[in-house]
Protein backbone atom coordinates (compact mmCIF):
# COMPACT_ATOMS: atom_id res chain seq x y z
CA UNK A 1 0.00 0.00 0.00
CA UNK A 2 1.13 3.98 -0.50
CA UNK A 3 -0.24 6.56 1.58
CA UNK A 4 -1.04 10.10 -0.63
CA UNK A 5 -1.41 12.73 1.57
CA UNK A 6 -3.95 15.56 -0.15
CA UNK A 7 -3.50 19.45 -0.68
CA UNK A 8 -5.21 19.31 2.59
CA UNK A 9 -3.71 17.10 4.23
CA UNK A 10 -5.99 14.01 4.45
CA UNK A 11 -4.21 10.68 3.68
CA UNK A 12 -5.55 8.12 1.22
CA UNK A 13 -4.00 4.17 1.37
CA UNK A 14 -3.86 3.03 -2.64
CA UNK A 15 -2.92 -0.17 -3.91
CA UNK A 16 0.72 0.26 -5.57
CA UNK A 17 -0.35 -1.14 -8.41
CA UNK A 18 -3.13 0.89 -8.57
CA UNK A 19 -1.50 4.29 -8.29
CA UNK A 20 1.57 3.42 -10.48
CA UNK A 21 -0.26 4.18 -13.36
CA UNK A 22 0.84 8.01 -12.28
CA UNK A 23 4.33 8.14 -13.55
CA UNK A 24 5.40 10.58 -11.17
CA UNK A 25 4.41 8.02 -8.08
CA UNK A 26 6.25 5.68 -10.18
CA UNK A 27 8.91 7.74 -10.51
CA UNK A 28 9.14 8.27 -6.80
CA UNK A 29 8.46 5.03 -5.43
CA UNK A 30 11.14 3.46 -8.19
CA UNK A 31 14.01 6.47 -7.19
CA UNK A 32 13.15 6.41 -3.00
CA UNK A 33 11.95 2.61 -2.86
CA UNK A 34 8.65 1.86 -1.07
CA UNK A 35 9.32 3.23 2.93
CA UNK A 36 5.61 3.28 3.72
CA UNK A 37 6.10 7.18 4.19
CA UNK A 38 3.12 9.27 2.61
CA UNK A 39 3.62 11.06 -0.44
CA UNK A 40 2.65 14.43 -0.46
CA UNK A 41 0.62 15.61 -3.50
CA UNK A 42 0.22 19.19 -2.54
CA UNK A 43 -1.69 19.56 -5.78
CA UNK A 44 -4.76 17.60 -5.65
CA UNK A 45 -7.37 17.83 -3.38
CA UNK A 46 -9.05 14.80 -1.03
CA UNK A 47 -11.78 14.48 -3.13
CA UNK A 48 -10.27 14.96 -6.85
CA UNK A 49 -7.62 12.20 -5.73
CA UNK A 50 -10.67 9.97 -4.81
CA UNK A 51 -11.66 10.45 -8.31
CA UNK A 52 -8.38 9.79 -9.66
CA UNK A 53 -8.04 7.02 -7.48
CA UNK A 54 -11.31 5.05 -8.75
CA UNK A 55 -10.31 5.99 -12.43
CA UNK A 56 -7.09 4.02 -11.98
CA UNK A 57 -8.66 1.50 -9.73
CA UNK A 58 -10.85 0.90 -12.97
CA UNK A 59 -8.09 0.28 -15.25
CA UNK A 60 -5.78 -1.22 -13.34
CA UNK A 61 -5.50 -4.18 -15.83
CA UNK A 62 -5.39 -1.82 -18.78
CA UNK A 63 -1.72 -2.60 -19.39
CA UNK A 64 -1.88 -1.02 -23.17
CA UNK A 65 -3.11 2.16 -21.42
CA UNK A 66 0.00 2.38 -19.41
CA UNK A 67 2.10 1.77 -22.53
CA UNK A 68 0.54 4.22 -24.94
CA UNK A 69 2.55 6.77 -26.60
CA UNK A 70 3.08 9.87 -24.54
CA UNK A 71 1.21 12.54 -26.29
CA UNK A 72 1.23 15.41 -23.85
CA UNK A 73 3.94 17.68 -22.86
CA UNK A 74 5.18 19.04 -25.55
CA UNK A 75 4.74 15.58 -27.54
CA UNK A 76 2.21 15.48 -30.61
CA UNK A 77 -0.79 13.45 -30.36
CA UNK A 78 -1.45 12.26 -33.92
CA UNK A 79 -4.25 11.51 -35.21
CA UNK A 80 -3.38 7.79 -34.63
CA UNK A 81 -3.28 8.71 -30.89
CA UNK A 82 -6.09 10.93 -31.23
CA UNK A 83 -8.35 7.94 -33.14
CA UNK A 84 -6.94 5.19 -30.48
CA UNK A 85 -7.43 7.67 -27.01
CA UNK A 86 -11.24 8.39 -28.78
CA UNK A 87 -11.78 4.06 -28.80
CA UNK A 88 -9.99 3.76 -25.57
CA UNK A 89 -12.57 5.40 -24.14
CA UNK A 90 -15.62 3.32 -22.49
CA UNK A 91 -18.64 3.87 -21.00
CA UNK A 92 -16.54 3.56 -17.58
CA UNK A 93 -14.93 7.36 -18.90
CA UNK A 94 -17.96 8.63 -20.50
CA UNK A 95 -19.88 8.29 -16.93
CA UNK A 96 -16.72 9.27 -14.63
CA UNK A 97 -16.53 12.29 -16.69
CA UNK A 98 -20.06 13.05 -16.20
CA UNK A 99 -19.41 15.44 -13.69
CA UNK A 100 -19.41 19.42 -13.36
CA UNK A 101 -16.96 21.60 -14.87
CA UNK A 102 -14.85 22.61 -12.15
CA UNK A 103 -14.48 18.91 -10.86
CA UNK A 104 -13.65 17.97 -14.59
CA UNK A 105 -10.78 20.36 -15.09
CA UNK A 106 -9.39 19.82 -11.42
CA UNK A 107 -9.30 16.23 -12.64
CA UNK A 108 -7.24 17.04 -16.14
CA UNK A 109 -4.70 19.50 -13.69
CA UNK A 110 -4.71 16.34 -11.02
CA UNK A 111 -4.01 14.24 -14.23
CA UNK A 112 -1.45 16.69 -15.41
CA UNK A 113 0.48 16.60 -12.12
CA UNK A 114 0.52 12.78 -11.47
CA UNK A 115 1.33 12.60 -15.23
CA UNK A 116 -1.36 10.00 -15.85
CA UNK A 117 -1.48 10.18 -19.58
CA UNK A 118 -4.61 7.89 -20.12
CA UNK A 119 -6.66 9.57 -17.71
CA UNK A 120 -5.43 13.39 -19.18
CA UNK A 121 -6.29 12.12 -22.95
CA UNK A 122 -9.75 11.48 -21.52
CA UNK A 123 -10.76 14.02 -19.84
CA UNK A 124 -9.25 16.61 -22.30
CA UNK A 125 -11.61 14.65 -24.69
CA UNK A 126 -14.70 15.44 -23.11
CA UNK A 127 -13.80 19.02 -22.86
CA UNK A 128 -12.82 19.12 -26.52
CA UNK A 129 -16.46 17.26 -27.12
CA UNK A 130 -17.70 20.12 -25.34
CA UNK A 131 -16.52 22.11 -27.33
CA UNK A 132 -17.77 20.40 -30.92
CA UNK A 133 -20.60 21.77 -32.72
CA UNK A 134 -21.35 24.99 -30.62
CA UNK A 135 -21.65 28.14 -32.04
CA UNK A 136 -19.01 31.40 -30.55
CA UNK A 137 -21.96 32.55 -28.09
CA UNK A 138 -21.88 28.76 -26.81
CA UNK A 139 -18.54 28.25 -26.27
CA UNK A 140 -18.28 31.29 -24.38
CA UNK A 141 -21.57 30.70 -22.24
CA UNK A 142 -20.10 27.25 -21.65
CA UNK A 143 -16.82 27.58 -20.44
CA UNK A 144 -17.77 31.64 -19.02
CA UNK A 145 -15.02 33.30 -21.94
CA UNK A 146 -14.73 36.72 -21.80
CA UNK A 147 -15.10 38.29 -25.19
CA UNK A 148 -11.81 39.91 -25.38
CA UNK A 149 -12.17 41.36 -29.22
CA UNK A 150 -13.40 44.70 -29.36
CA UNK A 151 -16.08 45.32 -32.02
CA UNK A 152 -13.36 46.32 -34.65
CA UNK A 153 -11.24 43.18 -34.40
CA UNK A 154 -14.33 41.15 -33.94
CA UNK A 155 -15.38 41.84 -37.17
CA UNK A 156 -11.93 41.90 -38.71
CA UNK A 157 -11.54 38.01 -37.46
CA UNK A 158 -14.95 37.05 -38.49
CA UNK A 159 -14.58 38.53 -41.94
CA UNK A 160 -11.00 36.76 -42.39
CA UNK A 161 -12.73 33.81 -40.90
CA UNK A 162 -16.11 33.73 -43.15
CA UNK A 163 -13.45 32.25 -45.72
CA UNK A 164 -13.54 29.60 -43.91
CA UNK A 165 -16.78 28.80 -44.55
CA UNK A 166 -16.70 29.01 -48.54
CA UNK B 1 2.91 31.27 -70.99
CA UNK B 2 0.49 33.27 -68.28
CA UNK B 3 -0.62 35.18 -71.09
CA UNK B 4 -1.34 32.52 -73.39
CA UNK B 5 -4.31 31.78 -70.62
CA UNK B 6 -5.96 34.84 -71.48
CA UNK B 7 -8.42 36.17 -74.28
CA UNK B 8 -9.21 39.34 -75.14
CA UNK B 9 -12.58 40.02 -75.60
CA UNK B 10 -12.88 42.93 -77.95
CA UNK B 11 -14.81 45.19 -80.44
CA UNK B 12 -13.48 44.48 -83.49
CA UNK B 13 -13.41 40.76 -83.98
CA UNK B 14 -15.37 39.53 -81.31
CA UNK B 15 -12.71 37.49 -79.70
CA UNK B 16 -8.70 37.45 -80.30
CA UNK B 17 -7.81 34.00 -81.45
CA UNK B 18 -6.24 31.97 -78.80
CA UNK B 19 -2.82 31.84 -79.03
CA UNK B 20 -2.27 33.33 -82.09
CA UNK B 21 -2.51 37.31 -82.06
CA UNK B 22 -1.64 37.35 -78.15
CA UNK B 23 1.26 35.83 -77.11
CA UNK B 24 4.38 37.04 -74.90
CA UNK B 25 7.45 37.59 -76.61
CA UNK B 26 9.61 35.76 -74.64
CA UNK B 27 12.94 38.36 -75.12
CA UNK B 28 11.10 41.94 -74.74
CA UNK B 29 8.82 40.24 -71.55
CA UNK B 30 5.44 41.87 -73.55
CA UNK B 31 2.26 40.75 -74.11
CA UNK B 32 0.59 41.52 -77.85
CA UNK B 33 -2.59 41.96 -78.70
CA UNK B 34 -3.01 42.30 -82.77
CA UNK B 35 0.96 43.17 -82.60
CA UNK B 36 0.20 46.10 -80.08
CA UNK B 37 2.19 45.86 -77.03
CA UNK B 38 -0.24 45.21 -74.39
CA UNK B 39 0.91 44.35 -70.84
CA UNK B 40 4.89 43.13 -70.01
CA UNK B 41 4.60 39.74 -68.89
CA UNK B 42 5.56 40.76 -64.66
CA UNK B 43 2.71 43.24 -64.97
CA UNK B 44 -0.27 40.05 -65.29
CA UNK B 45 0.99 38.26 -62.29
CA UNK B 46 -0.51 41.75 -60.36
CA UNK B 47 -3.28 42.35 -62.08
CA UNK B 48 -6.72 40.58 -61.92
CA UNK B 49 -8.81 40.63 -65.83
CA UNK B 50 -10.55 44.04 -64.57
CA UNK B 51 -7.36 45.69 -64.01
CA UNK B 52 -6.02 44.66 -67.01
CA UNK B 53 -9.29 45.53 -69.12
CA UNK B 54 -8.77 49.19 -67.46
CA UNK B 55 -5.32 49.66 -67.95
CA UNK B 56 -5.48 48.39 -71.62
CA UNK B 57 -8.52 50.80 -72.29
CA UNK B 58 -6.73 53.98 -70.91
CA UNK B 59 -4.59 55.07 -73.58
CA UNK B 60 -7.07 53.79 -76.48
CA UNK B 61 -10.49 55.09 -75.62
CA UNK B 62 -8.39 58.46 -75.71
CA UNK B 63 -6.45 57.90 -78.47
CA UNK B 64 -7.79 58.56 -82.60
CA UNK B 65 -11.46 58.98 -81.54
CA UNK B 66 -12.02 55.85 -81.46
CA UNK B 67 -14.38 55.77 -78.48
CA UNK B 68 -17.27 56.62 -79.68
CA UNK B 69 -19.03 53.45 -79.63
CA UNK B 70 -22.17 52.28 -77.35
CA UNK B 71 -20.12 50.28 -74.62
CA UNK B 72 -19.01 53.09 -72.72
CA UNK B 73 -15.39 53.61 -74.00
CA UNK B 74 -14.07 50.27 -73.77
CA UNK B 75 -12.52 48.56 -76.45
CA UNK B 76 -11.35 45.66 -75.07
CA UNK B 77 -12.09 42.88 -72.08
CA UNK B 78 -9.63 40.40 -70.82
CA UNK B 79 -11.02 36.80 -69.76
CA UNK B 80 -9.32 34.12 -68.37
CA UNK B 81 -9.67 31.48 -71.31
CA UNK B 82 -10.97 29.36 -68.13
CA UNK B 83 -13.24 31.65 -67.52
CA UNK B 84 -14.63 32.18 -71.31
CA UNK B 85 -14.85 28.33 -71.82
CA UNK B 86 -16.74 28.04 -68.47
CA UNK B 87 -19.32 30.64 -69.86
CA UNK B 88 -19.26 29.51 -73.54
CA UNK B 89 -19.77 25.79 -72.16
CA UNK B 90 -23.00 26.89 -70.13
CA UNK B 91 -24.41 28.88 -72.69
CA UNK B 92 -24.65 26.00 -75.33
CA UNK B 93 -25.90 23.62 -72.58
CA UNK B 94 -28.54 26.05 -72.06
CA UNK B 95 -29.07 25.84 -75.60
CA UNK B 96 -28.67 30.21 -75.10
CA UNK B 97 -28.04 31.93 -78.89
CA UNK B 98 -24.44 33.65 -78.30
CA UNK B 99 -22.02 35.34 -80.04
CA UNK B 100 -18.60 36.64 -78.80
CA UNK B 101 -19.54 39.90 -79.34
CA UNK B 102 -22.43 39.61 -77.64
CA UNK B 103 -20.60 37.84 -74.68
CA UNK B 104 -18.50 41.46 -74.98
CA UNK B 105 -21.04 43.72 -75.13
CA UNK B 106 -23.00 42.41 -71.96
CA UNK B 107 -19.10 42.83 -70.56
CA UNK B 108 -19.13 46.21 -71.55
CA UNK B 109 -22.12 46.73 -70.37
CA UNK B 110 -21.98 45.11 -66.77
CA UNK B 111 -19.13 46.66 -66.43
CA UNK B 112 -16.97 43.82 -67.24
CA UNK B 113 -18.53 42.08 -63.71
CA UNK B 114 -19.89 39.59 -65.78
CA UNK B 115 -16.17 38.22 -66.61
CA UNK B 116 -14.59 39.24 -63.69
CA UNK B 117 -14.41 36.12 -61.98
CA UNK B 118 -11.69 36.14 -59.81
CA UNK B 119 -13.47 37.58 -57.05
CA UNK B 120 -17.31 38.01 -58.27
CA UNK B 121 -19.00 35.62 -55.71
CA UNK B 122 -22.98 34.96 -55.93
CA UNK B 123 -25.04 36.07 -53.20
CA UNK B 124 -22.11 38.70 -51.88
CA UNK B 125 -23.07 42.52 -52.98
CA UNK B 126 -20.08 43.94 -55.19
CA UNK B 127 -19.02 46.19 -52.62
CA UNK B 128 -18.56 42.98 -50.59
CA UNK B 129 -16.56 41.63 -53.58
CA UNK B 130 -14.45 44.60 -53.72
CA UNK B 131 -13.94 44.89 -50.44
CA UNK B 132 -12.10 41.37 -50.37
CA UNK B 133 -10.67 41.51 -53.45
CA UNK B 134 -8.70 44.46 -51.95
CA UNK B 135 -8.08 42.67 -48.92
CA UNK B 136 -6.45 39.93 -51.20
CA UNK B 137 -4.68 42.04 -52.79
CA UNK B 138 -3.01 44.05 -49.91
CA UNK B 139 -2.08 40.67 -48.46
CA UNK B 140 0.18 40.45 -51.74
CA UNK B 141 -1.18 36.44 -51.37
CA UNK B 142 -3.40 36.43 -53.98
CA UNK B 143 -1.62 36.17 -57.71
CA UNK B 144 -4.49 35.69 -60.40
CA UNK B 145 -2.53 32.97 -62.55
CA UNK B 146 -3.11 30.78 -59.51
CA UNK B 147 -5.82 29.84 -61.01
CA UNK B 148 -4.12 28.05 -63.82
CA UNK B 149 -1.00 26.47 -61.45
CA UNK B 150 -4.10 25.12 -58.84
CA UNK B 151 -3.14 21.31 -60.44
CA UNK B 152 0.42 21.65 -59.78
CA UNK B 153 2.10 20.51 -56.50
CA UNK B 154 5.14 22.79 -56.91
CA UNK B 155 3.03 25.97 -56.83
CA UNK B 156 2.03 25.11 -53.09
CA UNK B 157 2.63 27.84 -50.95
CA UNK B 158 5.50 27.46 -48.82
CA UNK B 159 5.74 27.63 -44.87
CA UNK B 160 6.00 31.31 -43.70
CA UNK B 161 9.19 31.07 -40.94
CA UNK B 162 9.36 32.69 -37.97
CA UNK B 163 12.66 35.01 -36.73
CA UNK B 164 14.51 33.04 -34.28
CA UNK B 165 13.72 35.99 -31.94
CA UNK B 166 9.60 34.80 -32.04
CA UNK B 167 8.75 32.43 -29.96
CA UNK B 168 4.90 31.85 -30.20
CA UNK B 169 4.51 30.98 -26.51
CA UNK B 170 5.79 34.56 -25.63
CA UNK B 171 2.61 35.46 -27.76
CA UNK B 172 0.49 33.84 -24.77
CA UNK B 173 -0.11 36.74 -21.89
CA UNK B 174 0.21 35.42 -18.06
CA UNK B 175 -3.22 34.13 -17.38
CA UNK B 176 -5.13 36.71 -15.20
CA UNK B 177 -5.49 35.70 -11.79
CA UNK B 178 -8.89 36.84 -11.12
CA UNK B 179 -10.02 34.91 -15.14
CA UNK B 180 -13.27 33.23 -14.01
CA UNK B 181 -12.92 30.95 -16.95
CA UNK B 182 -11.19 27.28 -15.72
CA UNK B 183 -10.57 26.45 -19.36
CA UNK B 184 -8.50 29.73 -19.39
CA UNK B 185 -6.19 29.15 -16.39
CA UNK B 186 -5.02 25.66 -18.39
CA UNK B 187 -1.27 25.33 -18.38
CA UNK B 188 -0.51 25.87 -22.27
CA UNK B 189 0.20 22.52 -23.08
CA UNK B 190 -3.14 21.31 -22.00
CA UNK B 191 -5.40 23.44 -23.94
CA UNK B 192 -3.15 22.70 -26.26
CA UNK B 193 -3.88 19.09 -25.90
CA UNK B 194 -7.83 19.77 -26.09
CA UNK B 195 -7.35 21.77 -29.59
CA UNK B 196 -5.65 18.59 -30.51
CA UNK B 197 -8.93 16.64 -30.43
CA UNK B 198 -11.16 19.54 -32.01
CA UNK B 199 -12.10 19.66 -35.71
CA UNK B 200 -11.86 22.67 -37.74
CA UNK B 201 -14.98 24.26 -37.45
CA UNK B 202 -14.96 23.95 -33.29
CA UNK B 203 -11.32 25.37 -33.39
CA UNK B 204 -12.51 28.60 -35.57
CA UNK B 205 -15.78 28.78 -33.03
CA UNK B 206 -12.66 28.67 -30.58
CA UNK B 207 -10.18 31.38 -32.25
CA UNK B 208 -13.44 33.32 -32.35
CA UNK B 209 -14.57 33.61 -28.64
CA UNK B 210 -11.52 34.86 -27.66
CA UNK B 211 -8.50 36.66 -28.29
CA UNK B 212 -5.89 34.90 -25.77
CA UNK B 213 -7.74 31.37 -27.01
CA UNK B 214 -6.37 32.26 -30.69
CA UNK B 215 -3.09 33.95 -29.54
CA UNK B 216 -2.34 31.05 -27.36
CA UNK B 217 0.94 28.92 -28.38
CA UNK B 218 -0.05 25.85 -31.02
CA UNK B 219 -3.48 27.18 -31.97
CA UNK B 220 -2.62 28.06 -35.85
CA UNK B 221 -1.06 25.06 -36.09
CA UNK B 222 -3.27 22.65 -34.67
CA UNK B 223 -6.52 24.92 -37.00
CA UNK B 224 -3.50 24.03 -39.86
CA UNK B 225 -3.40 20.22 -39.38
CA UNK B 226 -7.18 20.05 -38.86
CA UNK B 227 -8.07 22.23 -41.91
CA UNK B 228 -5.33 20.55 -43.98
CA UNK B 229 -4.90 16.81 -42.46
CA UNK B 230 -1.27 18.27 -42.71
CA UNK B 231 -0.29 15.64 -39.88
CA UNK B 232 3.73 16.75 -40.16
CA UNK B 233 2.83 20.25 -38.89
CA UNK B 234 6.22 20.99 -37.30
CA UNK B 235 9.13 23.17 -37.44
CA UNK B 236 9.72 26.89 -36.46
CA UNK B 237 6.92 28.30 -39.03
CA UNK B 238 4.50 31.12 -38.12
CA UNK B 239 1.28 28.54 -38.43
CA UNK B 240 -1.04 31.74 -38.76
CA UNK B 241 0.17 33.46 -42.05
CA UNK B 242 0.90 29.55 -43.41
CA UNK B 243 -2.81 29.20 -42.16
CA UNK B 244 -3.03 31.94 -44.29
CA UNK B 245 -1.70 31.64 -47.08
CA UNK B 246 -2.63 28.12 -47.63
CA UNK B 247 -6.16 28.48 -47.34
CA UNK B 248 -6.10 31.29 -50.46
CA UNK B 249 -4.36 28.35 -52.18
CA UNK B 250 -6.95 26.23 -51.18
CA UNK B 251 -9.90 29.03 -52.08
CA UNK B 252 -8.05 28.86 -55.57
CA UNK B 253 -7.94 25.61 -55.96
CA UNK B 254 -12.29 25.67 -55.40
CA UNK B 255 -12.14 28.63 -58.03
CA UNK B 256 -13.38 26.39 -61.16
CA UNK B 257 -16.59 25.55 -58.90
CA UNK B 258 -17.18 29.44 -57.72
CA UNK B 259 -16.96 30.40 -61.61
CA UNK B 260 -19.26 27.69 -62.99
CA UNK B 261 -21.44 29.33 -59.79
CA UNK B 262 -20.72 32.88 -60.76
CA UNK B 263 -21.47 32.13 -64.99
CA UNK B 264 -24.77 30.44 -64.01
CA UNK B 265 -25.70 33.63 -61.77
CA UNK B 266 -25.09 35.42 -64.51
CA UNK B 267 -26.57 34.14 -67.55
CA UNK B 268 -29.92 35.83 -66.83
CA UNK B 269 -28.94 38.85 -65.76
CA UNK B 270 -29.11 39.61 -69.96
CA UNK B 271 -32.43 39.59 -72.36
CA UNK B 272 -29.51 38.37 -75.22
CA UNK B 273 -25.43 36.93 -75.33
CA UNK B 274 -26.04 37.22 -79.19
CA UNK B 275 -26.60 40.84 -79.12
CA UNK B 276 -25.25 43.23 -81.99
CA UNK B 277 -23.16 46.55 -81.30
CA UNK B 278 -24.64 49.75 -81.27
CA UNK B 279 -24.47 51.64 -84.65
CA UNK B 280 -21.25 53.41 -84.17
CA UNK B 281 -19.50 50.02 -82.74
CA UNK B 282 -20.47 48.28 -85.79
CA UNK B 283 -19.61 51.07 -87.95
CA UNK B 284 -15.77 50.76 -86.48
CA UNK B 285 -15.83 46.99 -86.09
CA UNK B 286 -16.37 46.68 -90.15
CA UNK B 287 -13.39 49.35 -90.65
CA UNK B 288 -11.26 46.81 -88.89
CA UNK B 289 -12.17 44.10 -90.54
CA UNK B 290 -12.52 45.58 -93.40
CA UNK B 291 -8.83 46.81 -92.90
CA UNK B 292 -7.48 43.51 -92.74
CA UNK B 293 -9.48 41.53 -95.80
CA UNK B 294 -11.35 39.22 -92.95
CA UNK B 295 -14.71 38.88 -92.18
CA UNK B 296 -16.37 38.25 -88.73
CA UNK B 297 -16.63 34.65 -89.86
CA UNK B 298 -13.51 34.26 -90.91
CA UNK B 299 -12.14 35.32 -87.39
CA UNK B 300 -14.85 33.04 -85.48
CA UNK B 301 -13.54 30.34 -87.68
CA UNK B 302 -10.00 30.89 -86.30
CA UNK B 303 -11.01 31.32 -83.12
CA UNK B 304 -13.08 28.01 -83.26
CA UNK B 305 -10.19 26.20 -84.41
CA UNK B 306 -8.07 27.14 -82.18
CA UNK B 307 -6.97 24.81 -79.12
Amino acid sequence: MVKLVSAEGAVIDVDRDIIEQSALIRNILQDVGDTGDPIPVPNVSGPILSKVIEYCTHHRDDLDRRTRPDTSLGGDADEASIQRAIRQMDEFDHNFCKVDQGTLFDIILAANFLDIQPLLDVASLTVANMMKGKSVEEIRRTFNVKNDFDEEEEARVRSANAWCEN
Amino acid sequence: MFTQQLRFLNVYSGVTPFSINSYTDSISGMAYLDDDPVFAEHELHLMTTSEMTEEYNKPLAMSAGEASNNVSDILVVVVHNMCLNMLTAELKRQNIPWTYRGIFANACDSGQHVLDLDVDIPGLKRSDCDMVKKKLLNDEEYNVSDLWYISSPKYAPSPVYLKPHENPRDVFKAVDPQEKSQLMTLPPEILEMILSYLDENALISLGLSCKKLSNMPGFWRRIFIATFKFEDAKGWIDWHQYYRRALRFRLNFLSRARIVGVVRHNIPQFDSWARELGTEAQKFADGFLAHYGKTIEEYTKEVDSSP
